[in-house]
C-alpha cells in the first residue's frame, strides 16, 4: 500500500469533501509513500497538495480526472511533456466546456500515463500509443475483462472522493448547490456513486488482494514535480538586458536627481548588481515597460524602496532620502521574486491592461485567479437553503446560533445543517479573477499552467496568488487607485490655465503650507488620510511632515487602536523607555512602537534570534489571520527565543500582543512611504489650486465621503461654487480661478447621452443664448429636460422664470421646434407677453430646492440644512465653529450626518464614530455602547439630528461625547 | 346628451395585505409591520401598515434600511393565499348587491348599482352597507366611493383613504377631481408625477385644463387619455372576470412545508386523479393544465403545459401536471401547498372514435373500470401507487 492513485479533493469544486491537509495527515498516518490526486478537469489543487504532500513527506503525482460525459480517464504526468500536454488539455476544456479529450489524447499522449475504468474508453484508447492502463478501484472491476482481451495492464487506483462515510451528506449538499436544487429534488444521477470511501490499508490490502500487479504497476508511477525550481520571467527582446537595464536607469537618475552624485550611483550600482546576479533585469525593463502605459502610477510595497524602480518611475519615493532600506525587496541571501505592485489611476488600468495583453502576447499573459472558499456563515446559510428553509428562517436560527450557541438550537435539522456547514467550511467554492494580479511568461502560459477563462475573457491561471508563486511565476500587481487619477485631473485643469507644475521640481513634502494645513487635518479628499480617524490623529499629533505622515498612514490599523493613544501621548512628550534595549535602534523612530510589517520580523529576530526567512512566515501569519495551529507553533518559537535570550515574561507578552495588532492588513515602510508621497502631491494641491482639487476630487467619486460633505468642504475654504450650468457645466467637475463648476454627471438620471449633446453642441456653436435657443438646438427626451431643470441647470438662460416655467418654454418649444411666443402655458395669451418679464432672479421657492437636493444630492448655493431651515429657526444650539470654546461643557448642536464608523468593543457591544456638520463646520461625535444600542435608527437616515453631548478634548482634537439626539422638528 | 348617474360604488381596502395580514391576526393591529419578499438580499417593502408608515416606512424602502430606521418592525412574507381568499370573499359578499362586479385582485371591487335603488334604497345605503359588511365579516377596512364612473370612483376612494365614503354626484366631477393631487390619477407613475412636479402641476384641474398642444409636449401621445381621465372622463364598462370560464381546480395544501419531489408527486397525481374523474363524469377532455406552486416564503411560481390533442386519462393528466410543477420548480425553498386547473376544456372526443388503437382502446376500458370502481366505492379505493404517500 505504498502508492495511492485518483483521489478527489475539495479542488474538485461543488463535488469533492477531501480537505489536503486532512487527507495528507490521514496518509502521512498511513505511511503512504506516493499520491495521485485527481481532480476532475483541473489542476486547481495542485500547489496546495503539493505543499501538504511536502510537509507529510509524500511524493506527489501531479495528475487530473479528465471527464468524458458519465465516463472518465485518470491522466498521470510522467515528464515536463505530459505536463505541458495536460495543461494544454485542461485549458481547452476550460475555455470550451463541450471539449473532448479523446481525439487530441488519441493523437499524442506522450508523457502521460492514462488509466479508466471504463470499456469504452479503454478499447478506444487502445488504438493509440498511450501508455495505458485498465484502472480497478474497490467499487468497480468494469475494465479488466476488456484489459484483458486488448492486453492491457492494470493499474490499482482508489478513486476515492470522501475521506469518510459520514461525508457523503457533505457531498450531497454540494451537489444541491451545484445543481441549485434541495435534497429533496436531487437525483440519484446528480451525486457521485455511492461507496467511494478512502480505505484504510488493511481495507485496501484485501480490495486490490487479487490484483498484485495492479498494485506493482501504481508504485512504478513516477512522480514528476511540474513545477521549476528557476522563477518564470518574461522575456525582454534585448540582447543584454541588464545593460538596457542600467542605461534606463541613469538615464532615468538624470531626470529624478539632476545630479548624479557618488552616493546615488553607488546604490544605483549596489542594486543592479542584485538584480544582474539574480537574472531579474527583464523583469524591471517589463515593468518600466507596463507604468509608461499610463499618466501617473504610484509603486506600492517594499518595491518603493528600491531606487532602480525610482529612477524608471515605477515608483515615486527616493529611497536614499526617506532612508527606505533595499533588502526588503532584494536580497542576497533571499530566493523570493521581487514583489513590484503599482497603482494606476482607477479609469486607466483596465486600458492597461488591454495595453500589456497587447504588447506581450495574449498567449503570454493571463490574470491572477482567487479561490473563494466557504465561511461558515455562508456555509450555513446556503447549506439551509439546501434543506428548502427560507432566508427568513435561516437568518433567525443563525442569529441565535452565533449568539448564543448550536444548543439554542434544538431542532435537528438544524443540528445537520451545522454538522455539514462546518465540514464546508474552508472548501473552495469557486474561482474568481483576482482584481489586479497578471503573470507574463516567455512561452506561452499554457505551458506552464491550466488557464481557464475570467467572465471578462482574460485568461484567468488556475490558482491564486500562493499558488501562482509556488509556481515560480513572477506576479505583477496592478491595481486601481483614484486619488492618482484626482491628481492627473488636477494637473491637467490646470494647464488650462497655463499653470504648469514641473515634475522634477515638485517637492511637496517639502512645502511648508502643506505641511502645516496636513498637521491640522485639513485633509479632506487627500488620498489616504482623509477618514475621520486619520484627521483626528493629524490634529492629536500636530504632525504633517513627510516622515509623520508615513508612520500615521502605517499605524492607523484596525487592530491598533490601544498603541495609536500610546504613540500621540510619546510624540506629545510623554517619557518613554524601550521596550527591550534591542529594540531601541529598531523601533526609536516610530517612538517606541511597532509600526511597520518589517517591525515584527526585526523585533522576532533581534529579541528572538528568529532567522530572517522564518522571521518573515511569522509576519506573513499574523497578517493573514492564519490563527491556528502555526501561529501557535510561532508564539511557542518567539517565547521559547526571547526566554533564552533573557527577555522577561512580561515583556515578551507585550511585544507579543503588539506583533499581533498586525493581523489584517498592515504596511511595510516602502510602502507607506510611496502612499505618503501620493498623499502629499494631493495635499499640496488642495493647498495651492483647491478649487481645482476639489473639481477633481468630486469628479472621480468614490473617496471616503459623499459628493454634498466635499461641496460643503469646498465651501468652507472659500471655493465659489457654480453650476451645474448649461452653458459652463462639462460631463466632469472643473475649476477656474477659486470657481469650482459643478459637472453635468452630478445630475441624477441625465442620461450620459444627454451630456455629451449638449457638451458637443456647445462646442460646435457656442453657447446657447436662451431657452428656445437651448430647446431647438437639443434633442433631448423629456427626461432630460426635467433632470436639468430641477438641477437649476437653465437658471442662467432664465434668470426671471421660476423652474416650472423654464420646462414648460423647454418642452413646448422642443415639440414644436418653431419661433413661438408661448411663454406660459397655462396662462392665456394677453396675461404674459415674451421679453416682458423683467431679468431678475427669483427667489427659489423651497420645492425647488427640494427637487434641486434630490438631483444633485446637495444644494447649488447654501447647505443642506437649508431645507430644514422652518425647524431650526429659533432653536438654541452652538455653531460647530465655535465649539473650541465649550471644551468639557455640554453643548446643544445641529447635526447633518457626514459618515459614520461603527465599531465592536472588546465585549462585543457596538458603538460607532459619527462625523457631522453644521452650516460652519465639521465635527466628531462618539456614541458610546448604550447610547449606540438607543439611537442608531436615527442615524439611518439623513435628516438633521440635535446633538447633545459634553464637547471633550482628546489628546488635542475635539470630539463630542454624544449624551442624547433627536430628530429636528420632532 | 344622457347624462350617467352615479352608480358605481368602487371599494378600496387600503394597504389590502397589511389589511389582510390584521384580519388574519388581530395582535397586528397595533405593531408596525411591513410585507417584503424574502429570498434576495436587496429586498424592498412591498406594503407597510399604518403604524409602520407613520413611523417612516415607506414601500420600495430597502428591508435593511426600514429594520435599522425602526428595530421593532416586523416583516412578513406576502401571504397570497389569503390575499386571494379575501378578495373571493369579498367578491361573494358584494355579489348579493349587483350582477354587475369587477373584482380587481388587491381589494379594489367595483359595483354597478344601477336598477337597485327598488330592491335595496339608494346608492349611497347601499355602499355604506357593503361596507359595513366587510368590516363586521372580514374584519377589513375600506374606503368607499360613489361616482358616475369608475375613474371617478377610485380616485374617490384615493383621496378618502385610509377609510371613510365619498359620494360625487352627477355633473361634479370636474370640480372634485380639480382640486385633487396628480398622483390620484391612474397612469401618474413616478416618472410623469416628477415631470409634473417640476412643472409645477399638481393639481388634476391643472392638467384638465392643458390643451393638445400642451399636451403632446408635455406628455406624449399618452397624454391625451391622461387629459381625459383628468377630465373625469370614463365610458369603460365594468370587466366580469374570468369567473365563468370553464376549468376544473384543485387545491392541495401540505400537512407541513415539504421537500421532497416524491411527495409533490404522489400529491399531484391524487388530486389528478380526482379532478380528472370530474372531469370525464362530465364528458370533457382537457387541452392545458396549469400548476400554482406556493412556497413557505410566500412566493409563487406556476407552469402551463399544453397539448395539441386531448388529455383525458389519468396518467397523461398527472404525467402534464408533474412536468409542469418540474417546470415551477427551481426554488430552493420549501412547499407549502399546490393548486392547479385542467383548462381548454372541451368534449371528450376520444371514445367517439370508432378506430381506436388497441393500446389506447385498453387504457380507455382500464380507465372506465377504475371510474366506475371509484364511483361506486369512493374515489380514493382505487389509487395509482405513486399517490399512496400522499396523506400518509
Amino acid at each position: 500500500m505504498e502508492t495511492r492513485l485518483a483521489l478527489t479533493t475539495s479542488y474538485s469544486l461543488l463535488w469533492g469533501t477531501m480537505q489536503p491537509g486532512l487527507l495528507f495527515d490521514q496518509l502521512k498516518q498511513w505511511k503512504v509513500k506516493k499520491v495521485a490526486i485527481t481532480d476532475r478537469d483541473n489542476l486547481y489543487g495542485y500547489p496546495a497538495c503539493r505543499q501538504e504532500a511536502q510537509r507529510c513527506n509524500i511524493e506527489l503525482i501531479c495528475a487530473a480526472c479528465l471527464t468524458e460525459g458519465n465516463d472518465a480517464i485518470f491522466a498521470f504526468v510522467q515528464d515536463q511533456k505530459g505536463y505541458e500536454q495536460l495543461c494544454l488539455l485542461l485549458t481547452r476544456r476550460a475555455q470550451d466546456r463541450t471539449f473532448s479529450y479523446l481525439p487530441s489524447l488519441l493523437a499524442d499522449s506522450e508523457g502521460l500515463v492514462l488509466a479508466t475504468t471504463s470499456p469504452a474508453l479503454l478499447t478506444t484508447l487502445a488504438t493509440s500509443k498511450a501508455r495505458l492502463y485498465g484502472a480497478i478501484t474497490p467499487t468497480c472491476l468494469a475494465a479488466v475483462q476488456t484489459a484483458r482481451r486488448l492486453g492491457i495492464a492494470l493499474l490499482a487506483c482508489d478513486d476515492a472522493l470522501l475521506q469518510d462515510k459520514m461525508d457523503e451528506e457533505v457531498h450531497r449538499i454540494l451537489r444541491c448547490m451545484a445543481l441549485h436544487k434541495t435534497v429533496g429534488t436531487l437525483e440519484h444521477h446528480d451525486c457521485s456513486p455511492p461507496g467511494k470511501v478512502l480505505l484504510d490499508p488493511d481495507q485496501w490490502n484485501r480490495a486490490f488482494s487479487c490484483w498484485p500487479d495492479a498494485v506493482d504497476n501504481a508504485n512504478q508511477l513516477k512522480a514528476y514535480d511540474p513545477f521549476p525550481s528557476s522563477l518564470i520571467f518574461p522575456d525582454y527582446p534585448v540582447d543584454d538586458a541588464p545593460k538596457e537595464l542600467e542605461q534606463r536607469v541613469l538615464a532615468g537618475a538624470e531626470v529624478r536627481y539632476g545630479e548624479v552624485n557618488d552616493a546615488i550611483l553607488e546604490r544605483i550600482t549596489y542594486e543592479l548588481g542584485i538584480i544582474k546576479d539574480k537574472g531579474f533585469a527583464p523583469y524591471f525593463l517589463v515593468m518600466h515597460d507596463i507604468v509608461q502605459m499610463s499618466s501617473r502610477t504610484c509603486g506600492r510595497g517594499s518595491g518603493a524602496a528600491s531606487i532602480v524602480s525610482y529612477c524608471l518611475f515605477i515608483t515615486n519615493v527616493d529611497p536614499i532620502a526617506h532612508q527606505l532600506y533595499f533588502e526588503r525587496f532584494l536580497s542576497p541571501s533571499r530566493l523570493d521574486p521581487p514583489d513590484i505592485d503599482v497603482d494606476f489611476a482607477w479609469d486607466e488600468r483596465d486600458g492597461v491592461f488591454a495595453a500589456v495583453f497587447e504588447r506581450f502576447g495574449r498567449e503570454h499573459c493571463a490574470r491572477v485567479a482567487n479561490h473563494n472558499c466557504f465561511r461558515l456563515r455562508g456555509a450555513v446559510r446556503e447549506t439551509g437553503r439546501c434543506y428548502g428553509l427560507s432566508d427568513t428562517q435561516i437568518s433567525e436560527a443563525e442569529k441565535k446560533l452565533f449568539i448564543s450557541g448550536l444548543n439554542e438550537l434544538d431542532d435537528p435539522l438544524w443540528q445537520t445543517i451545522c454538522r455539514v456547514a462546518t465540514k464546508l467550511e474552508g472548501l473552495p467554492k469557486e474561482i474568481s479573477m483576482h482584481c489586479g494580479g497578471l503573470v507574463i511568461t516567455p512561452r506561452p502560459v499554457s505551458c506552464y499552467a491550466p488557464l481557464g477563462l475570467s467572465s471578462d475573457g482574460y485568461p484567468l491561471l488556475a490558482w491564486e496568488k500562493e499558488g501562482t508563486e509556488m509556481a515560480s511565476f513572477v506576479k505583477i500587481d496592478l491595481l486601481g487607485n483614484r486619488s492618482l487619477a484626482v491628481i492627473r485631473d488636477t494637473l491637467a485643469n490646470l494647464v488650462e490655465e497655463d499653470i504648469h507644475i514641473d515634475q522634477r521640481l515638485w517637492h511637496p513634502a517639502e512645502d511648508a503650507p502643506t505641511i502645516a494645513a496636513l498637521a491640522k487635518g485639513d485633509s479632506m479628499g487627500v488620498f489616504y488620510i482623509e477618514s475621520p480617524a486619520m484627521r483626528q490623529l493629524q490634529k492629536k499629533t500636530g504632525r504633517g511632515d513627510f516622515e509623520h505622515i508615513v508612520i500615521h498612514s502605517s499605524i492607523i490599523r484596525p487592530a491598533a487602536n490601544a498603541f495609536i493613544s500610546e504613540y500621540v501621548e510619546r510624540l506629545r512628550g510623554k517619557k518613554w523607555e524601550p521596550l527591550h534595549p534591542r529594540l531601541a535602534y529598531i523601533l526609536d523612530e516610530t517612538y517606541g512602537i511597532l509600526c511597520y510589517q518589517e517591525d515584527v520580523s526585526k523585533t522576532a529576530v533581534a529579541l528572538a534570534g528568529f532567522c530572517e526567512s522564518d522571521a518573515d512566515k511569522l509576519r506573513k501569519v499574523i497578517a493573514k489571520k492564519a490563527g491556528g495551529e502555526k501561529l501557535k507553533a510561532y508564539r511557542r518559537q518567539f517565547f521559547d527565543g526571547c526566554s533564552a535570550n533573557g527577555v522577561s515574561e512580561e515583556t515578551t507578552q507585550k511585544i507579543w500582543e503588539m506583533m499581533l495588532s498586525f493581523d489584517g492588513y498592515s504596511f511595510c515602510k516602502p510602502h507607506s512611504a510611496s502612499y505618503a508621497m501620493v498623499s502629499f502631491q494631493s495635499a499640496y494641491l488642495r493647498v495651492h489650486h483647491p478649487a481645482h482639487f476639489m473639481a477633481a476630487v468630486l469628479s472621480n467619486q468614490g473617496g471616503y465621503y459623499r459628493s454634498q460633505a466635499y461641496i460643503s468642504e469646498a465651501q468652507r475654504m472659500g471655493i465659489r461654487i457654480e453650476g451645474p450650468d448649461l452653458n459652463l457645466s462639462r460631463i466632469a467637475y472643473h475649476a477656474r480661478g477659486n470657481t469650482l463648476f459643478i459637472g453635468l454627471m452630478a445630475i441624477a438620471n441625465l442620461t450620459m447621452q444627454a451630456k455629451m449633446q449638449i457638451v458637443g453642441e456647445r462646442k460646435r456653436r457656442g453657447a446657447f443664448s436662451d431657452l428656445k435657443d437651448a430647446s431647438s438646438r437639443l434633442n433631448l427626451c423629456r427626461e432630460d429636460w426635467v433632470s436639468l431643470v430641477e438641477s437649476g441647470c437653465c437658471d442662467s438662460l432664465a434668470l426671471q422664470y421660476r423652474r416650472s416655467e423654464q420646462l414648460r418654454i423647454l418642452l413646448t418649444n422642443s415639440a414644436r421646434k418653431i419661433e413661438s411666443d408661448q411663454l406660459e402655458l397655462f396662462a392665456r395669451p394677453n396675461q404674459v407677453a415674451r421679453h416682458e418679464r423683467a431679468l431678475v432672479q427669483v427667489r427659489r421657492t423651497e420645492d425647488e430646492l427640494h427637487r434641486e437636493f434630490s438631483a444633485l444630492g446637495f444644494l447649488r448655493a447654501s447647505h443642506p440644512l437649508l431645507l430644514w431651515s422652518q425647524y431650526l429657526r429659533g432653536l438654541a444650539r452652538v455653531k460647530a465653529s465655535e465649539l473650541g470654546r465649550y471644551k468639557g461643557r455640554y453643548v446643544n448642536l445641529i447635526g447633518y450626518q457626514i459618515t459614520q464608523k461603527q465599531v465592536m468593543t472588546k465585549g462585543g457591544q457596538s458603538m460607532s464614530f459619527v462625523s457631522f456638520e453644521d452650516e460652519t463646520a465639521l465635527y466628531e461625535t462618539v456614541l458610546f455602547p448604550d447610547l449606540y444600542q438607543r439611537y442608531y435608527p436615527l442615524l439611518s437616515s439623513l435628516w438633521p439630528l440635535v446633538v447633545f453631548g459634553l464637547v471633550q478634548d482628546d489628546q488635542g482634537a475635539l470630539v463630542v461625547e454624544v449624551q442624547h439626539l433627536k430628530k429636528v422638528g420632532s | 346628451m344622457h347624462e350617467r348617474k352615479a352608480s358605481i360604488v368602487h371599494i378600496n381596502i387600503t394597504d389590502f395585505a397589511a389589511a389582510v395580514a390584521i384580519a388574519k391576526q388581530p395582535r397586528l393591529a397595533d405593531r408596525p409591520f411591513a410585507i417584503a419578499l424574502e429570498g434576495s438580499a436587496r429586498n424592498v417593502i412591498i406594503t407597510t401598515s399604518r403604524k409602520a408608515w407613520q413611523e417612516g416606512i415607506r414601500v420600495g424602502m430597502p428591508v435593511t434600511t426600514a429594520q435599522r430606521m425602526l428595530p421593532d418592525l416586523q416583516v412578513l412574507p406576502p401571504d397570497t393565499q389569503s390575499a386571494a381568499q379575501a378578495d373571493s370573499a369579498i367578491a361573494m359578499l358584494v355579489a348579493s348587491y349587483s350582477p354587475d362586479i369587477q373584482c380587481d385582485k388587491g381589494g379594489h371591487v367595483y359595483l354597478d348599482m344601477k336598477g337597485t335603488d327598488r330592491l335595496f334604497g339608494p346608492v349611497l345605503d347601499s355602499a355604506l352597507r357593503i361596507r359595513k359588511d366587510i368590516r363586521e365579516h372580514l374584519g377589513l377596512e375600506g374606503a368607499v366611493a360613489v361616482a358616475s364612473n369608475k375613474l371617478v370612483a377610485k380616485i374617490g376612494t384615493r383621496a378618502i383613504r385610509p377609510c371613510g365614503l365619498a359620494h360625487i354626484r352627477e355633473g361634479e366631477e370636474a370640480s372634485f377631481l380639480a382640486s385633487q393631487d396628480v398622483s390620484l390619477l391612474s397612469g401618474v407613475g413616478p416618472a410623469i408625477a416628477r415631470l409634473l412636479r417640476v412643472a409645477g402641476i399638481t393639481q388634476i384641474g391643472q392638467i384638465a385644463a392643458l390643451d393638445d398642444n400642451q399636451v403632446l409636449a408635455f406628455l406624449g401621445r399618452r397624454g391625451l387619455a391622461l387629459r381625459d381621465a383628468a377630465r373625469g372622463l370614463d365610458t369603460s364598462p365594468l370587466q366580469k372576470g374570468v369567473m365563468d370560464k370553464q376549468f376544473i381546480h384543485r387545491k392541495v395544501n401540505f400537512a407541513e412545508p415539504i421537500l421532497n419531489l416524491a411527495e409533490l408527486k404522489a400529491g399531484i397525481f391524487a388530486a389528478a386523479e380526482d379532478a380528472g374523474l370530474q372531469m370525464r363524469r362530465e364528458g370533457m377532455s382537457c387541452q392545458a393544465v396549469q400548476i400554482s406552486l406556493f412556497w413557505s416564503d410566500g412566493r409563487t411560481s406556476e407552469a402551463t403545459k399544453r397539448t395539441k390533442g386531448q388529455w383525458i386519462y389519468d396518467a397523461e393528466i398527472a404525467d402534464a401536471l408533474f412536468q409542469a410543477a418540474l417546470q415551477a420548480m427551481g426554488r430552493r425553498v420549501r412547499l407549502l401547498s399546490f393548486a392547479f386547473k385542467l383548462f381548454d376544456l372541451g368534449p371528450s372526443l376520444r371514445q367517439t372514435d370508432l378506430f381506436i388503437p388497441e393500446i389506447l382502446q385498453k387504457q380507455d376500458s382500464l380507465q372506465q373500470a377504475i371510474d366506475e370502481v371509484r364511483q361506486r366505492f369512493g374515489p380514493g379505493i382505487l389509487t395509482h401507487a405513486t399517490a399512496l404517500c400522499h396523506g400518509n
